[in-house]
Protein backbone atom coordinates (compact mmCIF):
# COMPACT_ATOMS: atom_id res chain seq x y z
CA UNK A 1 0.00 0.00 0.00
CA UNK A 2 3.08 2.34 0.79
CA UNK A 3 4.29 2.16 -2.69
CA UNK A 4 0.85 2.71 -4.28
CA UNK A 5 0.60 5.71 -2.19
CA UNK A 6 3.39 6.82 -3.06
CA UNK A 7 3.34 6.46 -6.66
CA UNK A 8 -0.33 8.09 -6.49
CA UNK A 9 1.50 10.80 -4.56
CA UNK A 10 4.12 11.63 -7.53
CA UNK A 11 1.69 10.67 -10.55
CA UNK A 12 -0.82 13.72 -9.15
CA UNK A 13 1.71 16.04 -10.19
CA UNK A 14 3.22 14.39 -12.99
CA UNK A 15 0.94 16.01 -15.40
CA UNK A 16 1.24 19.90 -14.24
CA UNK A 17 4.90 19.09 -13.43
CA UNK A 18 5.45 18.06 -17.33
CA UNK A 19 4.21 21.07 -18.56
CA UNK A 20 6.17 23.30 -16.44
CA UNK A 21 9.39 21.80 -17.18
CA UNK A 22 8.55 19.13 -20.02
CA UNK A 23 9.13 15.54 -19.39
CA UNK A 24 12.14 13.83 -17.78
CA UNK A 25 13.70 14.14 -14.74
CA UNK A 26 12.93 17.92 -13.69
CA UNK A 27 9.18 16.64 -13.79
CA UNK A 28 9.74 13.86 -11.99
CA UNK A 29 11.93 15.68 -8.77
CA UNK A 30 9.24 18.86 -9.30
CA UNK A 31 6.03 16.68 -9.18
CA UNK A 32 5.89 15.72 -5.44
CA UNK A 33 6.68 19.20 -4.02
CA UNK A 34 3.55 20.33 -6.56
CA UNK A 35 1.52 17.67 -4.91
CA UNK A 36 2.97 19.32 -1.62
CA UNK A 37 2.07 23.07 -1.98
CA UNK A 38 -1.49 21.88 -3.28
CA UNK A 39 -1.94 19.70 -0.49
CA UNK A 40 -0.58 22.79 1.86
CA UNK A 41 -3.33 25.30 0.34
CA UNK A 42 -5.75 22.89 0.22
CA UNK A 43 -5.17 21.91 4.13
CA UNK A 44 -5.47 25.58 4.82
CA UNK A 45 -8.35 26.15 2.68
CA UNK A 46 -9.87 22.94 4.77
CA UNK A 47 -8.88 24.72 8.52
CA UNK A 48 -10.69 28.03 7.13
CA UNK A 49 -13.96 26.67 6.20
CA UNK A 50 -13.97 23.53 9.08
CA UNK A 51 -13.86 20.95 5.76
CA UNK A 52 -12.18 18.31 5.19
CA UNK A 53 -8.88 18.55 3.20
CA UNK A 54 -9.23 15.45 0.62
CA UNK A 55 -12.07 17.32 -1.07
CA UNK A 56 -10.43 20.43 -2.03
CA UNK A 57 -7.22 18.39 -2.77
CA UNK A 58 -8.77 16.53 -5.56
CA UNK A 59 -10.64 19.53 -6.65
CA UNK A 60 -6.97 21.51 -6.96
CA UNK A 61 -5.25 18.53 -7.99
CA UNK A 62 -8.02 17.56 -11.01
CA UNK A 63 -8.28 21.57 -12.13
CA UNK A 64 -3.80 21.63 -12.30
CA UNK A 65 -3.83 18.52 -14.31
CA UNK A 66 -6.60 20.20 -16.67
CA UNK A 67 -4.57 22.73 -17.09
CA UNK A 68 -1.18 21.33 -17.10
CA UNK A 69 -2.41 18.55 -19.83
CA UNK A 70 -3.81 21.06 -22.38
CA UNK A 71 -0.84 23.15 -22.01
CA UNK A 72 1.53 20.21 -22.20
CA UNK A 73 2.05 19.55 -26.13
CA UNK A 74 2.76 23.25 -26.70
CA UNK A 75 5.44 23.54 -24.10
CA UNK A 76 6.84 20.40 -24.30
CA UNK A 77 7.60 20.94 -28.31
CA UNK A 78 9.08 24.57 -27.26
CA UNK A 79 11.24 23.01 -23.93
CA UNK A 80 12.11 19.77 -26.66
CA UNK A 81 14.49 22.34 -28.85
CA UNK A 82 18.05 21.80 -28.55
CA UNK A 83 17.80 20.03 -25.39
CA UNK A 84 20.71 17.44 -24.37
CA UNK A 85 19.05 13.94 -24.51
CA UNK A 86 21.79 11.85 -22.85
CA UNK A 87 20.37 10.64 -19.97
CA UNK A 88 23.00 12.23 -17.57
CA UNK A 89 19.84 14.39 -15.84
CA UNK A 90 18.85 10.35 -14.74
CA UNK A 91 22.40 9.86 -13.73
CA UNK A 92 21.84 12.70 -11.08
CA UNK A 93 18.44 11.69 -10.45
CA UNK A 94 19.08 8.34 -9.43
CA UNK A 95 22.31 10.04 -7.43
CA UNK A 96 20.10 12.39 -4.93
CA UNK A 97 17.76 9.70 -4.65
CA UNK A 98 20.02 6.66 -3.17
CA UNK A 99 19.28 7.89 0.09
CA UNK A 100 15.70 6.36 0.07
CA UNK A 101 17.72 3.42 0.95
CA UNK A 102 17.47 4.54 4.76
CA UNK A 103 14.13 3.96 4.60
CA UNK A 104 14.38 0.55 5.42
CA UNK A 105 14.32 1.75 8.90
CA UNK A 106 11.35 2.96 10.30
CA UNK A 107 12.99 6.30 12.03
CA UNK A 108 10.25 8.69 13.16
CA UNK A 109 12.20 11.18 15.32
CA UNK A 110 10.20 14.20 18.02
CA UNK A 111 9.74 16.60 15.64
CA UNK A 112 8.25 13.81 12.94
CA UNK A 113 5.41 12.85 15.04
CA UNK A 114 4.69 15.26 17.73
CA UNK A 115 4.53 18.12 15.27
CA UNK A 116 4.20 17.00 11.69
CA UNK A 117 2.42 13.87 12.01
CA UNK A 118 0.38 14.99 15.19
CA UNK A 119 -0.55 17.52 12.92
CA UNK A 120 -1.23 15.36 10.20
CA UNK A 121 -3.97 13.49 12.54
CA UNK A 122 -5.94 16.51 13.04
CA UNK A 123 -6.23 17.48 9.53
CA UNK A 124 -6.85 13.83 8.80
CA UNK A 125 -9.84 14.17 10.81
CA UNK A 126 -11.18 17.57 9.30
CA UNK A 127 -10.38 21.09 9.17
CA UNK A 128 -12.74 21.70 12.41
CA UNK A 129 -10.64 19.56 14.47
CA UNK A 130 -7.56 21.19 13.32
CA UNK A 131 -8.98 23.99 14.56
CA UNK A 132 -9.92 22.93 18.10
CA UNK A 133 -6.69 20.98 18.72
CA UNK A 134 -4.62 24.12 17.64
CA UNK A 135 -7.04 25.87 20.40
CA UNK A 136 -6.45 23.11 22.65
CA UNK A 137 -3.31 23.64 25.36
CA UNK A 138 -2.88 20.27 25.90
CA UNK A 139 -1.43 20.17 22.46
CA UNK A 140 0.74 23.22 23.13
CA UNK A 141 4.34 21.11 22.99
CA UNK A 142 3.37 20.54 19.29
CA UNK A 143 3.71 24.11 17.46
CA UNK A 144 0.47 24.30 16.61
CA UNK A 145 1.44 27.16 14.24
CA UNK A 146 3.69 25.76 12.37
CA UNK A 147 3.07 25.48 8.74
CA UNK A 148 0.89 22.76 6.91
CA UNK A 149 2.62 21.26 4.19
CA UNK A 150 4.14 17.67 5.57
CA UNK A 151 1.21 17.19 7.84
CA UNK A 152 -1.12 17.78 4.81
CA UNK A 153 0.52 15.43 2.44
CA UNK A 154 0.06 13.13 5.19
CA UNK A 155 -3.22 13.09 5.93
CA UNK A 156 -3.79 13.07 2.36
CA UNK A 157 -1.83 10.09 2.21
CA UNK A 158 -3.29 8.13 5.21
CA UNK A 159 -6.44 9.38 3.44
CA UNK A 160 -5.70 7.29 0.22
CA UNK A 161 -4.17 4.53 2.64
CA UNK A 162 -7.57 4.59 5.26
CA UNK A 163 -6.03 4.73 8.24
CA UNK A 164 -2.94 6.29 10.12
CA UNK A 165 0.54 4.92 8.67
CA UNK A 166 3.30 6.40 10.30
CA UNK A 167 5.50 4.46 8.08
CA UNK A 168 3.84 6.15 4.99
CA UNK A 169 4.09 9.70 5.58
CA UNK A 170 8.16 8.78 6.65
CA UNK A 171 8.40 7.75 2.78
CA UNK A 172 6.18 10.64 1.40
CA UNK A 173 8.50 13.37 3.47
CA UNK A 174 11.68 11.55 2.26
CA UNK A 175 10.26 11.62 -1.24
CA UNK A 176 9.51 14.94 -1.20
CA UNK A 177 13.11 15.54 0.21
CA UNK A 178 14.61 14.15 -2.55
CA UNK A 179 12.53 15.84 -5.08
CA UNK A 180 13.47 19.09 -3.90
CA UNK A 181 17.39 18.12 -3.86
CA UNK A 182 16.98 16.71 -7.61
CA UNK A 183 15.62 20.41 -8.47
CA UNK A 184 18.58 21.74 -7.25
CA UNK A 185 20.96 19.35 -9.05
CA UNK A 186 19.31 19.22 -12.61
CA UNK A 187 19.47 23.03 -12.08
CA UNK A 188 22.94 23.05 -11.18
CA UNK A 189 23.45 20.64 -13.92
CA UNK A 190 21.79 23.01 -16.17
CA UNK A 191 24.50 25.54 -15.48
CA UNK A 192 26.62 23.82 -17.36
CA UNK A 193 25.80 22.74 -20.42
CA UNK A 194 28.97 21.72 -22.70
CA UNK A 195 30.73 20.21 -19.70
CA UNK A 196 31.17 16.49 -20.16
CA UNK A 197 28.35 13.99 -18.68
CA UNK A 198 30.42 13.22 -15.76
CA UNK A 199 31.56 16.54 -14.43
CA UNK A 200 27.75 18.01 -15.18
CA UNK A 201 26.82 14.94 -12.90
CA UNK A 202 28.97 15.36 -10.33
CA UNK A 203 27.95 18.99 -10.18
CA UNK A 204 25.18 18.84 -9.93
CA UNK A 205 24.80 15.69 -7.84
CA UNK A 206 27.70 17.04 -5.57
CA UNK A 207 25.42 19.92 -3.88
CA UNK A 208 22.65 17.99 -3.63
CA UNK A 209 24.29 14.67 -1.88
CA UNK A 210 26.52 17.01 0.39
CA UNK A 211 23.47 18.70 1.94
CA UNK A 212 22.68 14.58 2.64
CA UNK A 213 25.73 14.37 4.12
CA UNK A 214 25.84 17.44 6.27
CA UNK A 215 22.19 16.47 7.36
CA UNK A 216 22.40 12.95 7.88
CA UNK A 217 19.55 10.85 8.47
CA UNK A 218 17.45 14.01 8.50
CA UNK A 219 16.90 12.82 4.72
CA UNK A 220 14.29 10.19 5.89
CA UNK A 221 13.61 10.42 9.39
CA UNK A 222 10.55 12.68 8.60
CA UNK A 223 11.69 15.78 9.68
CA UNK A 224 11.20 19.08 7.76
CA UNK A 225 14.50 20.67 7.79
CA UNK A 226 15.80 19.81 5.10
CA UNK A 227 12.88 19.46 3.11
CA UNK A 228 12.35 23.57 3.57
CA UNK A 229 16.09 24.08 2.75
CA UNK A 230 16.24 22.04 -0.22
CA UNK A 231 13.06 23.70 -1.49
CA UNK A 232 14.49 26.67 -0.95
CA UNK A 233 17.80 26.10 -2.42
CA UNK A 234 15.58 24.80 -5.66
CA UNK A 235 13.52 28.23 -5.52
CA UNK A 236 17.56 29.98 -5.08
CA UNK A 237 19.19 28.37 -8.33
CA UNK A 238 15.86 28.97 -10.68
CA UNK A 239 15.08 32.13 -9.24
CA UNK A 240 18.61 33.73 -8.75
CA UNK A 241 21.27 32.01 -10.35
CA UNK A 242 20.20 29.95 -13.51
CA UNK A 243 19.94 33.34 -16.00
CA UNK A 244 16.97 35.12 -16.29
CA UNK A 245 14.59 34.03 -19.50
CA UNK A 246 14.19 37.57 -21.07
CA UNK A 247 17.50 38.87 -20.17
CA UNK A 248 18.63 41.40 -23.15
CA UNK A 249 21.34 39.84 -24.49
CA UNK A 250 22.03 37.49 -21.59
CA UNK A 251 23.69 33.88 -21.68
CA UNK A 252 21.62 31.23 -23.47
CA UNK A 253 21.80 27.91 -21.93
CA UNK A 254 18.86 25.21 -21.68
CA UNK A 255 16.76 26.15 -18.75
CA UNK A 256 16.73 29.78 -20.09
CA UNK A 257 12.40 29.82 -20.34
CA UNK A 258 9.37 31.19 -18.61
CA UNK A 259 8.47 28.07 -16.79
CA UNK A 260 12.35 28.40 -14.98
CA UNK A 261 9.97 30.74 -12.96
CA UNK A 262 7.07 28.85 -12.26
CA UNK A 263 9.65 26.05 -11.16
CA UNK A 264 11.03 28.67 -8.68
CA UNK A 265 8.08 29.84 -6.76
CA UNK A 266 6.51 26.77 -6.61
CA UNK A 267 9.79 25.52 -5.03
CA UNK A 268 9.93 28.45 -3.48
CA UNK A 269 5.92 28.16 -1.48
CA UNK A 270 7.04 24.55 -0.60
CA UNK A 271 9.88 26.28 1.39
CA UNK A 272 7.12 28.50 2.49
CA UNK A 273 4.51 26.48 3.29
CA UNK A 274 6.54 23.78 5.42
CA UNK A 275 8.40 25.06 8.06
CA UNK A 276 8.68 29.13 9.70
CA UNK A 277 11.85 29.21 8.60
CA UNK A 278 11.71 28.77 5.34
CA UNK A 279 8.21 31.30 5.42
CA UNK A 280 11.34 34.19 6.37
CA UNK A 281 13.65 32.71 4.01
CA UNK A 282 11.10 33.06 0.98
CA UNK A 283 10.12 36.51 1.26
CA UNK A 284 14.24 36.96 1.44
CA UNK A 285 14.59 34.64 -2.06
CA UNK A 286 11.33 36.60 -3.29
CA UNK A 287 12.62 39.85 -2.78
CA UNK A 288 15.77 39.25 -4.23
CA UNK A 289 13.82 37.51 -7.37
CA UNK A 290 11.56 40.62 -8.21
CA UNK A 291 14.63 42.69 -7.79
CA UNK A 292 16.27 41.18 -10.08
CA UNK A 293 13.69 40.52 -12.61
CA UNK A 294 11.61 43.05 -12.87
CA UNK A 295 13.42 45.56 -14.81
CA UNK A 296 12.82 42.71 -17.97
CA UNK A 297 9.37 41.72 -16.87
CA UNK A 298 7.16 43.70 -15.55
CA UNK A 299 4.49 40.96 -14.65
CA UNK A 300 7.48 40.14 -12.14
CA UNK A 301 5.62 42.97 -9.46
CA UNK A 302 2.25 40.91 -9.80
CA UNK A 303 3.60 37.48 -9.57
CA UNK A 304 6.02 38.63 -6.90
CA UNK A 305 2.72 40.27 -4.76
CA UNK A 306 0.83 37.23 -5.46
CA UNK A 307 3.49 34.64 -4.48
CA UNK A 308 3.84 37.01 -0.96
CA UNK A 309 0.48 37.28 -0.35
CA UNK A 310 0.39 33.16 -0.62
CA UNK A 311 3.14 32.94 1.36
CA UNK A 312 2.40 34.47 4.56
CA UNK A 313 -1.27 33.53 4.51
CA UNK A 314 -0.79 30.71 6.57
CA UNK A 315 0.84 32.79 9.61
CA UNK A 316 -1.91 35.37 9.14
CA UNK A 317 -4.59 33.05 9.20
CA UNK A 318 -3.07 30.49 12.27
CA UNK A 319 -2.74 32.99 14.22
CA UNK A 320 -6.18 34.60 13.79
CA UNK A 321 -7.51 31.42 14.63
CA UNK A 322 -6.27 31.71 18.07
CA UNK A 323 -3.52 28.52 17.76
CA UNK A 324 -1.70 28.71 20.70
CA UNK A 325 2.23 29.79 20.65
CA UNK A 326 4.68 27.18 21.95
CA UNK A 327 6.32 28.36 24.90
CA UNK A 328 7.77 27.04 27.90
CA UNK A 329 7.74 29.55 30.52
CA UNK A 330 8.04 27.77 33.50
CA UNK A 331 10.93 26.27 32.69
CA UNK A 332 13.47 29.16 31.57
CA UNK A 333 16.44 28.76 32.66
CA UNK A 334 19.44 31.75 32.28
CA UNK A 335 19.07 34.92 31.04
CA UNK A 336 15.58 36.32 29.56
CA UNK A 337 16.14 39.64 28.68
CA UNK A 338 16.93 39.85 25.05
CA UNK A 339 20.42 41.83 25.38
CA UNK A 340 21.04 38.76 28.14
CA UNK A 341 20.23 36.01 25.46
CA UNK A 342 22.07 37.84 22.62
CA UNK A 343 25.78 36.61 23.63
CA UNK A 344 24.59 32.40 24.86
CA UNK A 345 22.89 32.44 21.01
CA UNK A 346 26.31 33.63 18.61
CA UNK A 347 28.47 31.02 21.18
CA UNK A 348 25.65 28.20 20.88
CA UNK A 349 25.34 28.59 17.16
CA UNK A 350 29.78 28.76 16.60
CA UNK A 351 29.68 25.62 18.87
CA UNK A 352 26.91 23.59 17.83
CA UNK A 353 27.47 24.38 14.10
CA UNK A 354 28.61 21.71 12.67
CA UNK A 355 32.21 21.53 11.39
CA UNK A 356 31.44 20.82 8.04
CA UNK A 357 30.01 24.14 7.38
CA UNK A 358 32.78 25.76 8.33
CA UNK A 359 34.77 24.29 6.14
CA UNK A 360 32.57 24.64 3.41
CA UNK A 361 31.64 28.43 4.81
CA UNK A 362 35.50 28.77 4.48
CA UNK A 363 35.69 27.12 1.24
CA UNK A 364 32.80 28.92 -0.07
CA UNK A 365 34.44 32.03 0.66
CA UNK A 366 37.56 31.08 -0.93
CA UNK A 367 35.68 29.58 -4.35
CA UNK A 368 33.53 33.04 -4.35
CA UNK A 369 36.90 35.29 -4.52
CA UNK A 370 38.53 32.78 -7.35
CA UNK A 371 35.10 32.89 -9.03
CA UNK A 372 34.83 36.57 -8.76
CA UNK A 373 38.45 36.97 -10.68
CA UNK A 374 38.56 34.46 -12.73
CA UNK A 375 34.83 34.35 -14.38
CA UNK A 376 34.58 38.31 -14.27
CA UNK A 377 32.07 37.85 -17.33
CA UNK A 378 29.71 34.80 -15.79
CA UNK A 379 28.89 36.63 -12.77
CA UNK A 380 25.42 37.59 -13.70
CA UNK A 381 24.93 33.68 -13.20
CA UNK A 382 26.83 32.62 -10.30
CA UNK A 383 24.66 34.98 -8.23
CA UNK A 384 27.33 34.52 -5.12
CA UNK A 385 25.98 37.84 -3.70
CA UNK A 386 22.55 37.10 -3.80
CA UNK A 387 23.05 33.76 -2.16
CA UNK A 388 25.33 35.09 0.73
CA UNK A 389 22.78 37.76 1.18
CA UNK A 390 19.66 34.75 1.75
CA UNK A 391 22.02 33.07 3.46
CA UNK A 392 23.20 35.82 5.84
CA UNK A 393 19.02 36.93 6.32
CA UNK A 394 18.08 33.61 6.96
CA UNK A 395 21.30 33.18 9.96
CA UNK A 396 19.87 36.46 11.51
CA UNK A 397 16.54 36.02 11.17
CA UNK A 398 17.25 32.81 12.90
CA UNK A 399 19.04 34.44 15.62
CA UNK A 400 16.75 36.60 15.93
CA UNK A 401 14.15 33.77 16.85
CA UNK A 402 16.70 32.20 19.24
CA UNK A 403 16.94 35.52 20.84
CA UNK A 404 13.56 36.92 21.19
CA UNK A 405 11.56 33.64 22.13
CA UNK A 406 10.36 32.63 25.36
CA UNK A 407 11.56 29.68 25.88
CA UNK A 408 14.59 28.15 27.94
CA UNK A 409 17.87 29.41 25.54
CA UNK A 410 19.85 26.46 26.44
CA UNK A 411 17.85 23.82 26.09
CA UNK A 412 15.90 25.15 23.06
CA UNK A 413 19.71 26.00 21.21
CA UNK A 414 20.69 22.43 22.15
CA UNK A 415 17.56 20.82 20.53
CA UNK A 416 17.33 22.53 17.52
CA UNK A 417 20.80 24.13 16.04
CA UNK A 418 22.01 21.38 14.38
CA UNK A 419 18.76 21.48 12.63
CA UNK A 420 17.93 24.79 11.67
CA UNK A 421 22.02 25.52 10.72
CA UNK A 422 21.08 22.83 7.72
CA UNK A 423 19.27 25.75 5.64
CA UNK A 424 22.68 27.83 5.49
CA UNK A 425 25.10 24.79 4.68
CA UNK A 426 22.93 24.11 2.12
CA UNK A 427 23.05 27.82 0.54
CA UNK A 428 26.70 27.68 0.61
CA UNK A 429 27.09 24.77 -1.44
CA UNK A 430 24.78 25.66 -4.17
CA UNK A 431 26.88 28.91 -4.06
CA UNK A 432 30.14 26.74 -4.60
CA UNK A 433 28.63 24.20 -6.82
CA UNK A 434 27.13 27.04 -9.13
CA UNK A 435 30.96 28.64 -9.40
CA UNK A 436 32.38 25.27 -9.94
CA UNK A 437 29.98 24.44 -12.90
CA UNK A 438 30.54 28.03 -14.64
CA UNK A 439 33.65 27.42 -14.13
CA UNK A 440 33.91 24.25 -16.53
CA UNK A 441 32.45 26.71 -19.32
CA UNK A 442 34.58 27.09 -22.71
CA UNK A 443 36.81 29.94 -22.00
CA UNK A 444 35.31 31.70 -25.25
CA UNK A 445 32.44 34.39 -26.07
CA UNK A 446 30.59 31.75 -28.13
CA UNK A 447 28.84 30.77 -25.36
CA UNK A 448 26.94 34.07 -25.25
CA UNK A 449 27.75 34.96 -21.84
CA UNK A 450 27.74 38.53 -22.09
CA UNK A 451 30.55 41.15 -20.02
CA UNK A 452 27.71 42.95 -17.59
CA UNK A 453 26.01 40.70 -15.00
CA UNK A 454 22.19 40.07 -15.71
CA UNK A 455 20.53 41.16 -12.74
CA UNK B 1 46.45 42.65 -20.01
CA UNK B 2 48.60 39.21 -20.92
CA UNK B 3 49.64 38.57 -17.24
CA UNK B 4 45.46 39.81 -15.84
CA UNK B 5 44.87 37.16 -18.32
CA UNK B 6 46.92 34.50 -16.81
CA UNK B 7 45.63 35.36 -13.60
CA UNK B 8 42.38 35.03 -14.33
CA UNK B 9 42.87 31.54 -15.90
CA UNK B 10 45.19 30.15 -12.98
CA UNK B 11 41.85 30.85 -10.93
CA UNK B 12 39.60 29.68 -12.77
CA UNK B 13 41.65 26.27 -12.93
CA UNK B 14 42.08 26.65 -9.21
CA UNK B 15 38.26 26.57 -8.77
CA UNK B 16 37.80 24.41 -11.30
CA UNK B 17 39.78 21.54 -10.14
CA UNK B 18 39.26 22.45 -5.91
CA UNK B 19 35.81 22.79 -6.40
CA UNK B 20 34.99 19.36 -8.45
CA UNK B 21 37.18 17.73 -5.87
CA UNK B 22 35.03 19.40 -3.30
CA UNK B 23 31.84 18.21 -4.80
CA UNK B 24 32.95 14.66 -5.41
CA UNK B 25 34.29 14.36 -1.69
CA UNK B 26 30.86 15.71 -0.95
CA UNK B 27 29.03 13.72 -3.14
CA UNK B 28 30.51 10.53 -1.62
CA UNK B 29 29.91 11.60 1.81
CA UNK B 30 26.18 11.82 1.24
CA UNK B 31 26.44 8.17 0.11
CA UNK B 32 27.95 7.26 3.16
CA UNK B 33 28.05 9.05 6.24
CA UNK B 34 23.99 8.67 6.37
CA UNK B 35 24.40 4.99 6.52
CA UNK B 36 27.12 5.11 8.65
CA UNK B 37 24.91 6.56 10.69
CA UNK B 38 22.66 4.48 10.49
CA UNK B 39 24.67 1.19 10.75
CA UNK B 40 24.53 0.24 14.88
CA UNK B 41 21.32 2.51 15.72
CA UNK B 42 19.45 0.73 13.54
CA UNK B 43 18.27 -2.13 15.83
CA UNK B 44 17.43 0.14 18.21
CA UNK B 45 15.34 2.71 16.36
CA UNK B 46 13.38 -0.63 15.03
CA UNK B 47 12.73 -2.19 18.49
CA UNK B 48 11.59 1.78 19.20
CA UNK B 49 8.98 1.82 16.64
CA UNK B 50 7.48 -1.90 17.07
CA UNK B 51 6.89 -1.07 20.76
CA UNK B 52 5.44 2.41 19.38
CA UNK B 53 3.08 0.88 16.85
CA UNK B 54 1.90 -1.88 19.29
CA UNK B 55 0.76 0.68 21.84
CA UNK B 56 -0.64 2.61 18.88
CA UNK B 57 -2.39 -0.43 18.01
CA UNK B 58 -3.86 -0.98 21.22
CA UNK B 59 -4.68 2.76 21.70
CA UNK B 60 -6.98 2.48 18.65
CA UNK B 61 -8.48 -0.38 20.00
CA UNK B 62 -9.74 1.08 23.01
CA UNK B 63 -10.13 4.56 22.33
CA UNK B 64 -13.54 6.28 20.97
CA UNK B 65 -14.82 9.71 20.75
CA UNK B 66 -16.14 9.38 24.30
CA UNK B 67 -13.06 8.67 25.79
CA UNK B 68 -10.76 11.76 27.35
CA UNK B 69 -7.09 11.45 27.67
CA UNK B 70 -4.94 12.08 30.78
CA UNK B 71 -1.45 11.61 30.56
CA UNK B 72 0.38 11.28 34.15
CA UNK B 73 3.84 13.36 33.74
CA UNK B 74 5.46 10.19 34.86
CA UNK B 75 4.65 8.12 32.19
CA UNK B 76 7.78 7.50 29.89
CA UNK B 77 5.14 7.38 26.86
CA UNK B 78 2.96 10.24 28.12
CA UNK B 79 3.20 12.80 25.30
CA UNK B 80 3.14 9.79 22.67
CA UNK B 81 -0.20 8.11 23.99
CA UNK B 82 -1.36 11.63 23.16
CA UNK B 83 -0.34 11.65 19.94
CA UNK B 84 -1.74 7.90 19.14
CA UNK B 85 -4.88 8.58 20.64
CA UNK B 86 -5.53 11.57 18.52
CA UNK B 87 -7.61 12.32 16.77
CA UNK B 88 -9.76 9.29 18.11
CA UNK B 89 -9.67 10.50 21.75
CA UNK B 90 -10.63 13.75 22.90
CA UNK B 91 -7.93 15.16 24.53
CA UNK B 92 -8.03 17.50 27.41
CA UNK B 93 -5.62 20.05 29.36
CA UNK B 94 -3.69 18.71 32.18
CA UNK B 95 -6.07 20.65 34.60
CA UNK B 96 -8.95 17.89 33.48
CA UNK B 97 -7.42 14.87 36.21
CA UNK B 98 -11.03 13.91 36.95
CA UNK B 99 -10.69 12.63 33.08
CA UNK B 100 -8.75 9.73 33.12
CA UNK B 101 -8.87 7.33 30.80
CA UNK B 102 -5.57 6.03 29.44
CA UNK B 103 -2.83 5.46 31.11
CA UNK B 104 0.71 3.93 30.24
CA UNK B 105 2.61 1.64 32.25
CA UNK B 106 5.96 -0.22 32.01
CA UNK B 107 4.69 -4.06 32.13
CA UNK B 108 3.53 -6.42 29.77
CA UNK B 109 2.12 -5.79 26.65
CA UNK B 110 4.56 -3.80 23.75
CA UNK B 111 7.68 -4.80 24.93
CA UNK B 112 7.80 -3.01 28.19
CA UNK B 113 4.82 -0.71 28.14
CA UNK B 114 0.68 -1.84 28.57
CA UNK B 115 -2.20 0.28 28.03
CA UNK B 116 -5.14 0.28 30.51
CA UNK B 117 -8.30 1.68 29.60
CA UNK B 118 -10.33 3.01 32.52
CA UNK B 119 -13.84 4.83 30.68
CA UNK B 120 -15.60 7.01 33.76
Amino acid sequence: MTVVAIGAFVLCGMVPAAALAGWGPRALCLAPLLVGVVAAFSGEVAILTETALWPWALVALAAANTIGARRLRAVAGAQGRGRRRDGTEWVIVAAVATPLVLLVVPELSWDARSIWLLHGRWLWAGGAFFREAARNPAFVFSHSTYPPLISSVAALGWTLAGHVDLRLAQALVAVLNVGALGLIALGIAELAPRSPAWRRALVGSGAALGAVALSGRMVSNGYADLTWAAAAGAAIVSLLVLPAPRAPGGPRVEAARPALWAVGLLALLAAATTKDEGTVTALIVLGLAWSRHWRTDRGWTVVSVATALGIIAWPVMIRALGALEWTYPATITGPRSITGRFGPTLRALASTTHWLLLVTGGIALCIAALGAIGLRERRGLGSTLQIWIVTSGYLCALALSYITAKTDLAWHLDNSVDRTIIAAELFLLVDIAAWVALAGWPETRSAGATDRPTR
Amino acid sequence: MASSRRFRAIARVTLLVTGTLLLAGLAALGLVRPLRQLHGQASTIRADYTRLACLERAVHRRVDRHDRVYVTPDVQYGQRLVEMATPWARVVPDQARSTVVLRVAAGDECAGARVVSTRR
